[in-house]
């Protein structure tokens, strides 16, 4: 009887102390970044909070710039990126006396998209560079009818931007004539314009737009595993060298079969293929 | 701005509203104590108003004022230095976004369309929601439910839930003049368990099982998609500050993102996020 009695009491203030530990403060995870990742990190986050009742998961989109920018000043816990860590951002980290770590989640293709009625079908990176490098501004220069080329783009902050940016102008600078529009209103922009181009990560694209083949490869997952696709990119959480351990928790739950599911169902190729 | 100045006119004003309740606090230049400046959303107003009143009862020698004027004037004056916190009801623009400026999460809040438990109606997409809360839709089988005419419900103008609602469902655009006005949560959410004809919407912690809430796009309303940002009649309180949060500024956000600043705004009806 006393055994039972103090087993219970023993078991009551375990429950206590657990349940305080579950509910403190670092039992929050904040991740915020690329709009790209965004819908994959959101199912990811709910099947989290599913299996784990007792931590809150935030998730905001706004852009990989911005998310690097709040992991530096300590408004998130995690970014989203969908580029690689600008070196601005790496030596702001080091004047910080912090490191990041960045941890590969996702791959994607780039894609090209033209309006519907366009006739152009396939483009090579060399004249996707000369377009978005500012070279050629009429249609005809590309063997379709002459029309001037109405250049979209999504905003400097996105990593989407920096990411086409590295694989088709090499690095370079994209000409000003580029008309920026937030990554979610790209495919209107684009649709609504005969003239257009623009791009857009492989699971935004939709019907409502044109997507255009690249170096004779069109973009799919199946070109994207093999690598005959040209223009992909590295999505990936970006996290800091203090970062508590429910936000390694959850970072970690990325490479479990539920989360690779979740980043499928959200049109990206989860990465780090299982052998 | 005089910084004093602004505190000690304010408070000369409030004061006659206050009554007795001004007595205690002290805003001359006392020594040890602290000023701090708030400002900002006149949605996240009320809530900031009860942090602010949890936040005097362990650092009374602060000196807090609160005032609404919206998120716009709110930045505005904190980057010209006239406050010290300023109030969001959104996330900031990447041209308010700059270097020193940080914004910290401090809750949530989401809108829960609701009918009675008997409709057959489970999910809305939101342009019909909206076509049904203008009245433009009039009949329930003009979204997939049995045939009848759609009684709307609403609240009173000045009521934050309708005015969430206007924000976040309606974008701004007139509900129909015709819907019927209750007094409160409690009452809308009696009426739609009562009324098989309802359409009605309650804050987050009215809701129980006497009413059946719709799912939006498919997505359903729960703590998950309201945390991960699915849902999408949710919106985010962010208190606001530039440069590194120290003195009275760094009390505060500890304060509101601890255990029992975030309780506190849990116990008022919005959804913690620490």
């Amino acid at each position: 009887m006393m055994t039972i009695r103090s087993w219970c009491v023993l078991a009551l203030v375990s429950f206590a102390l657990v349940g305080g530990a579950a509910r403190a403060d670092d039992a929050s995870v904040h991740i915020m970044g690329s709009n790209s990742l965004l819908p994959a990190a959101q199912r990811v986050a709910e099947a989290y909070m599913t299996r784990h009742p007792d931590v809150i998961v935030v998730v905001r989109g706004g852009d990989s710039g911005p998310g690097l920018k709040a992991l530096l000043d300590g408004t998130t816990d995690v970014a989203m990126i969908s580029s690689a860590i600008p070196a601005a951002t790496t030596k702001r980290a080091k004047a910080l006396s912090v490191t990041l770590s960045a941890r590969t989640v996702a791959l994607d293709a780039l894609v090209p998209i033209v309006h519907r009625d366009n006739e152009v079908s396939d483009l090579t990176v060399e004249q996707l560079g000369r377009l978005f490098g500012g070279a050629v501004s009429d249609w005809s220069a590309l063997g379709v009818p002459a029309a001037a080329v109405t250049l979209v783009s999504p905003p400097a902050g996105s990593g989407t931007a920096a990411a086409w940016r590295a694989a088709v102008l090499d690095g370079g600078v994209q000409t000003p004539k580029a008309r920026q529009v937030a990554s979610a209103r790209m495919k209107a922009a684009v649709a609504a314009d005969p003239s257009a181009i623009g791009y857009l990560g492989l699971g935004a694209v939709d019907g409502s737009v044109k997507a255009v083949a690249v170096d004779g490869v069109t973009a799919g997952r199946g070109t994207l595993l093999d690598g005959t696709y040209p223009l992909r990119r590295e999505m990936a959480l970006v996290t800091r060298d203090d970062a508590s351990p429910a936000v390694m928790g959850f970072v970690a739950f990325f490479a479990s079969a539920e989360a690779r599911a979740a980043v499928e169902e959200a049109g990206l190729l989860p990465a780090g293929r299982k052998e | 701005m005089n910084r004093r100045f602004f505190l000690g006119a304010a408070a000369a004003c409030a004061a006659p509203f206050l009554g007795g309740a001004t007595t205690t606090i002290d805003f001359g230049d006392g020594e040890g104590r602290a000023s701090l400046l708030i400002a900002g959303s006149d949605e996240f107003h009320p809530y900031a108003v009860r942090l602010v009143a949890g936040f005097a009862e362990i650092e009374p020698t602060i000196d807090t004022l609160v005032e609404t004027g919206g998120t716009d004037p709110g930045l505005l004056a904190l980057r010209r230095g006239a406050i010290d916190i300023a109030l969001s009801s959104r996330e900031l623009k990447p041209s308010e976004d700059d270097k020193a400026t940080r914004a910290t999460l401090v809750a949530r809040d989401a809108i829960a369309l609701v009918v009675h438990p008997g409709n057959p109606v489970r999910n809305l997409d939101g342009a019909k929601a909206v076509a049904l809360l203008r009245g433009e839709f009039t009949d329930w089988s003009d979204v997939g439910g049995v045939s009848g005419d759609v009684r709307l419900y609403r609240r009173k103008a000045a009521t934050g839930t309708q005015k969430a609602l206007e924000k976040l469902v309606l974008d701004h655009a007139e509900p129909a003049p015709t819907a019927r006005t209750v007094e409160s949560g409690v009452e809308m959410r009696e009426a739609v368990g009562r009324d098989r004809l309802a359409f009605g919407f309650l804050a987050l912690h009215d809701v129980t099982p006497a009413v059946k809430v719709l799912d939006v796009n498919g997505i359903p309303l729960g703590r998950p998609t309201i945390l991960s940002g699915r849902y999408p009649y949710a919106r985010s309180f962010f208190l606001v500050t530039r440069g590194e949060p120290d003195g009275a500024v760094g009390k505060f956000l500890s304060y509101a993102t601890s255990r029992r600043g975030q309780s506190l705004l849990a116990g008022l009806g919005l959804i913690p996020v620490r």
